[in-house]
């Protein structure tokens, strides 16, 4: 392990892959019929949802068990820094943005929509499948007033069409050459030491010994460095 | 364009159906539009930093 910094350990990535599995599986049961592809898609869609429901639901539990949330928090530090970069950006100068937590902000609000987003499709899905047959229970569609249930399609094919936007532009920042990194760590599960010094602040997210990084905090733990 | 799909009640009351599928295209279409957006601003700013760069 030297001069390697662990990133994410194994059942994270498992389940950043299973998600990936069950999402992309979902959007394609969900989109190709509408664009003409037709296939029996419903029982394929229906338990790639549980799937994700469950993947959903295990994160939350090592999330809060095992992990530390903070890193997914936003704090003073960051706001400073979008600042800093914001007044360089245009020319203004001032001091330098310090470098980051475990997560980059942009990474941050991707993880908090797409949590949002997932959350309300499996809520919506789950409300939807009472009007499927499936081994655990029998069709019920008088469940809501068909006033209600144009309103649940509505929320989950929005949402739905809305990962089309945000899975696109996480694609492309994966596989940019120069965040390739990033996706490196999410197969094999570390970063090497000169990328954890070029790009992260130990005092967010401070590396322990043995190689390996803390669970992370992102802004919330201190300042800047300068 | 539709953004929403609806449906005529017995009653002749209009009722919401669900998304509109008229609008698909248009979430790919802004993935797309954010990445060029994006890959142009990392030129420009690139540019402007080799430029202000001491040789």
């Amino acid at each position: 392990m030297q001069g390697r910094i662990v990133r994410h350990r194994l059942a994270d990535r498992l389940y950043h892959w299973l998600i990936v599995a069950a999402v992309l599986t979902l959007m394609g049961t969900a989109f190709l019929p509408i664009l003409g592809i037709k296939f029996e898609w419903d029982t394929i869609h229906w338990v790639a949802g549980l799937v994700l429901a469950a993947a959903v639901l295990f994160h939350v539990v090592r999330a809060l068990g095992w992990l530390d949330v903070r890193a997914m928090g936003v704090g003073r530090a960051d706001l400073v820094d979008v600042w800093r970069r914001a007044r360089r950006l245009f020319g203004r100068g001032g001091p330098a943005p310090g470098r980051g937590g475990k997560y980059l902000l942009a990474q941050r609000a991707y993880h908090a929509y797409i949590a949002l987003a997932l959350l309300t499709m499996i809520v919506t899905g789950i409300m939807m499948m009472t009007k499927l047959d499936t081994p655990f229970w029998q069709r019920n569609p008088y469940w809501l007033p068909v006033e209600s249930w144009g309103v649940v399609y509505l929320i989950h094919g929005y949402v739905a069409m809305s990962l089309i936007t945000v899975i696109m532009v996480h694609i492309y920042f994966a596989v940019r050459p120069d965040k390739w990194w990033y996706l490196r760590s999410m197969v094999v599960g570390w970063i090497s030491r000169g990328d954890y010094d070029a790009h992260f602040d130990p005092a967010r997210w401070p590396a322990t010994g043995e190689g390996e990084a803390a669970p992370g905090r992102s802004g919330l733990a201190s300042g800047p460095a300068e | 364009m539709e953004f929403v799909r609806m449906s005529q009640g017995i009653y002749g009351q209009s009722t919401i159906v669900g998304a509109a599928w008229d609008v698909l295209p248009w979430f790919a279409v802004l993935g797309a539009a954010i990445i060029v957006l994006h890959i142009l601003a990392v030129d420009v700013i690139g540019r402007r930093k080799r430029g202000a760069a001491p040789e």
